[in-house]
């Protein structure tokens, strides 16, 4: 970049004072062009092509003319050639007759009183003609008389050619035409200066204009214009993100005006610790890249360590004193040939991420950063590919878990769908990761309706023609709880077959946490549909006991951690209890989830009233094996006949 | 023009002085000399050109046989360059090819009249301006040649 006295120059050269001055030269210049073109525009008429001909013809004229003299010199001294001189007296006839006639001659007879002038010249010629007649008729006849009449036009004929070319009003002409040409010429070299000059000051103007909005108005540092600029980054560069903690509280707090300063301290007290090669760039206000070459004999976490001791400090306000601290996340290195700045970029966005979840001071991207990345950018790939209907390494399918009374495992009142993945790189994928990763790039909905298809297409055959009405509980990711659901659910599965009475709709604690209101508009028009509701994962959340209280859902899922250990602790056991009787209390119908062994079913058996999801009694399997153990004649479960039972018919609402 | 001038025009332009030859044209080739009056050229199969031209004003129909068959008459091979001479000692000289691309006429009559020398006769070197306005140029207008006296081939 470019020093202060440097920038002050290059502002001054754009002044508005500069501009104008630029704008009103160049205006000067326009209005001088106008004036030469009205003085010219007299002259305009004079062709080069109209003085040529004018020229000639006269040049002719006067050679006719001294033609025609000889003849009559002759004649007059009596050795002439009547046939030649009737010859010469015709052709400057016509030649009068041209100039007098033609189109091509106008310019020549508008020149001065020419036309006048012809004429009279002309119709002195032609009077000439009886006299010439009669004479010609006679051999002895004296010419004498019409000599000298001859004598008399032949001066005015010269008079007129010498007036055309050195005349006064032609000099006139002429002398305007040349001071018309040479203020051309002088107008042309300065229009051309001006240009150049107009030229130069834009090209200087794109320039400091460009450089300009590369940097930041307050610190000159770099911005993210420049970022955006960068297209690799030497290897052996570390990338640093660097954050102000707290800079939008700061900022509320104090001002934009109080916060400038600040940023102004803080990239003196950051550029303290750099080295020449190493670069500091502005992102945004309070938000800060480095690129660092490595320090010789100094780890990188010890220079990282210089910078967060740096930049930790306490600003003085005249009110008060603020602590200052900031955040970085840290790309160490890349790998072997690795200059890709994009990735790089991300990589210690990932560790600030990192360090700010960890709330930690900074954190250094190492490999598992970088794999988690590649992975997840290699999961992403593959979920688009696969939503795209095209062949990839990835590939989803559905898993049905059996639910059952807790008091009799055959009585199999449902399942509930769950997403699996499989890639042939990565192997199992866990679902939450897949679900996460759709939900950040913007493949949630896909991901939810693709799942709404899948599961109807899967289930139709078995609740459309084997009459099967167990529940079918389907987990609802995120991005799918909007307005549109309940068209999703009437369009996805309503509309293909399956009955409302056995969806359930799971949504989880996390998402739900948005909006009650929004959330319970939803679950009532869910409701309408016949479709019931289930809170998923219950007591995993922060404030779980609001959620029950507000969200009008029809179920209880019951987590997991409440489970563990019931077999060994009455306290457990009992508190196990409790949570069965609120929602019991509330209307709810519990599903407890991750009972894994004998012990812990005996116990939830003997709580009773409950529905039991987990190990002990099936693993999530198939659709091809759910089918053959609902078929399986141990198994009880609710099909659509009469007398059938409805075992795990929902609860009314009150 | 006042109408007296006009009249006189009209009524000279109508006759040349007496005692004037019967017009003639001069076709020299180097070694062999050619001399056709107008009844000559008019025995040769004729063109007509319709057009108007910077020398008159309005359309004018004149007729004559082509350039290209007066110089047949005296033979072109071997021949690169020709000259036109006028009775006012003009002079315009053309390359042959070019000469014969324009599709001219030695005319010898306008508006079915014979042309007199006032009237800028007894040939005129004719070209079809109307039809080929590419030839409507000072570049071509020079090689009309009015009061046309002689062809000379070099």
């Amino acid at each position: 970049m470019y020093g202060n006295g440097q920038v002050q120059i290059l502002q001054r050269l754009f002044s508005r004072a500069t501009v104008v001055a630029l704008f009103l030269v160049v205006l000067a210049l326009l209005a001088v062009n106008f004036y030469t073109y009205l003085q010219d525009r007299k002259l305009q008429s004079v062709s080069l092509g109209a003085i040529r001909m004018a020229s000639w013809n006269l040049a002719q004229l006067g050679a006719e003319a001294a033609a025609f003299d000889r003849e009559m010199a002759l004649m007059s001294h009596g050795v002439g050639d009547a046939e030649a001189f009737s010859l010469r007296y015709d052709v400057l006839w016509s030649r009068y007759d041209y100039l007098l006639h033609s189109q091509e001659s106008l310019p020549t007879r508008r020149h001065q009183d020419n036309r006048r002038r012809l004429e009279d010249l002309f119709q002195q010629l032609q009077a000439l003609e009886p006299d010439i007649r009669q004479r010609l008729a006679q051999p002895e006849a004296d010419w004498q008389p019409v000599a000298e009449a001859w004598e008399r036009q032949k001066a005015g004929v010269a008079q007129l050619v010498i007036d055309n070319f050195v005349g006064d009003e032609t000099g006139r002409l002429m002398a305007g035409v040349e001071a018309s040409r040479d203020r051309l010429a002088k107008l042309r070299m300065l229009t051309l200066a001006v240009l150049l000059a107009v030229f130069v000051f834009l090209a200087l103007a794109m320039m400091f204009l460009r450089r300009q909005s590369r940097v930041d108005p307050v610190t000159g540092l770099p911005n993210s214009h420049y970022l955006r600029t960068l297209r690799r980054v030497e290897p052996d560069r570390a990338v640093i993100t660097c954050e102000i903690r707290a800079f939008q509280l700061v900022l509320s707090e104090y001002g934009s005006d109080a916060v400038n300063q600040l940023v102004r301290l803080f990239v003196r007290k950051l550029r303290q610790q750099l080295e020449a090669p190493d670069q500091l760039i502005q992102v945004s206000q309070g938000e800060f890249v480095l690129l660092l070459r490595p320090r010789p004999g100094q780890a990188l976490e010890a220079t990282v360590n210089q910078l967060v001791a740096a930049t930790h400090f306490d600003w003085r306000t005249p009110e008060s004193v603020v602590h200052i601290s900031a955040t970085y996340g840290v790309d160490p290195h890349g790998e072997a040939g690795d200059t890709d700045w994009n990735a790089r970029y991300q990589q210690a966005h990932r560790a600030l991420a990192q360090a700010h979840l960890d709330g930690l001071p900074y954190y250094i991207a190492g490999a598992d950063l970088r794999r988690r990345i590649r992975e997840e950018r290699t999961i992403h790939n593959g979920l688009v590919r696969f939503f795209n209907g095209e062949a990839g390494s990835l590939r989803l399918f559905l898993v049905y878990q059996p639910i059952v009374l807790a008091e009799n495992r055959h009585h199999i009142t449902g399942a509930e769908v769950l997403l699996r993945c499989q890639d042939d790189e990565l192997g199992f994928v866990p679902p939450n990761r897949v679900v996460d990763i759709c939900e950040r790039v913007g493949l949630g909905k896909v991901l939810g309706r693709w799942l709404f298809r899948r599961v109807a297409s899967e289930t139709r055959a078995l609740y459309c023609d084997l009459g099967f009405r167990g529940q079918l509980s389907i987990n609802l990711n995120p991005a799918m709880l909007t307005e549109q659901l309940v068209d999703d659910v009437q369009a996805l599965l309503l509309d293909p077959g399956l009955p409302p009475s056995a969806l359930c709709m799971e949504i989880t604690e996390d998402h739900a946490a948005l909006d009650f209101d929004r959330i319970n508009d939803l679950i009532g028009r869910l409701h309408q549909l016949g479709v019931s509701v289930a809170l998923d994962d219950f007591g995993t959340g922060h404030s779980s006991l609001e959620y029950v209280r507000e969200l009008r859902v029809d179920r209880l899922k019951i987590d997991r951690c409440f489970v563990d250990g019931i077999e060994h602790s009455e306290d457990k056991s009992r508190f196990l209890g409790s949570i069965i009787a609120m929602a019991q209390q509330a209307y709810m119908k519990s599903v407890i989830e991750g009972v894994e062994n004998e012990a812990q079913w005996q116990q939830v058996r003997h709580l009773g009233g409950t529905l039991i999801q987990g190990y002990h009694a099936y693993r999530p399997m198939p659709l091809a094996d759910y089918l053959a153990l609902l078929a399986d004649r141990q198994t009880v479960s609710p099909v659509q006949a009469p007398g059938a039972g409805r075992g795990a018919g929902k609860r009314p609402r009150g | 023009m006042k109408p007296r001038i006009a009249l006189f025009a009209l009524l000279f332009s109508l006759l040349s002085l007496p005692l004037q030859a019967a017009p003639k044209l001069t076709l020299i080739s180097a070694d062999r000399q050619q001399v056709l009056d107008r009844d000559q050229l008019e025995a040769l199969p004729q063109t007509t050109i319709v057009t108007t031209s910077p020398y008159f004003e309005g359309t004018a129909t004149f007729t004559g046989p082509t350039l290209a068959r007066v110089l047949d008459a005296l033979g072109v091979s071997g021949r690169s360059q020709a000259t036109f001479q006028a009775l006012n000692d003009y002079r315009v000289s053309g390359s042959l090819d070019e000469l014969l691309s324009l599709d001219a006429i030695v005319a010898t009559r306008k508006d079915g009249q014979a042309m007199s020398v006032r009237d800028r006769g007894p040939f005129w070197i004719m070209l079809p301006l109307s039809e080929r306005p590419e030839l409507d140029d000072p570049l071509y207008h020079r090689f009309m040649v009015w009061q046309l006296s002689g062809i000379e081939l070099e």
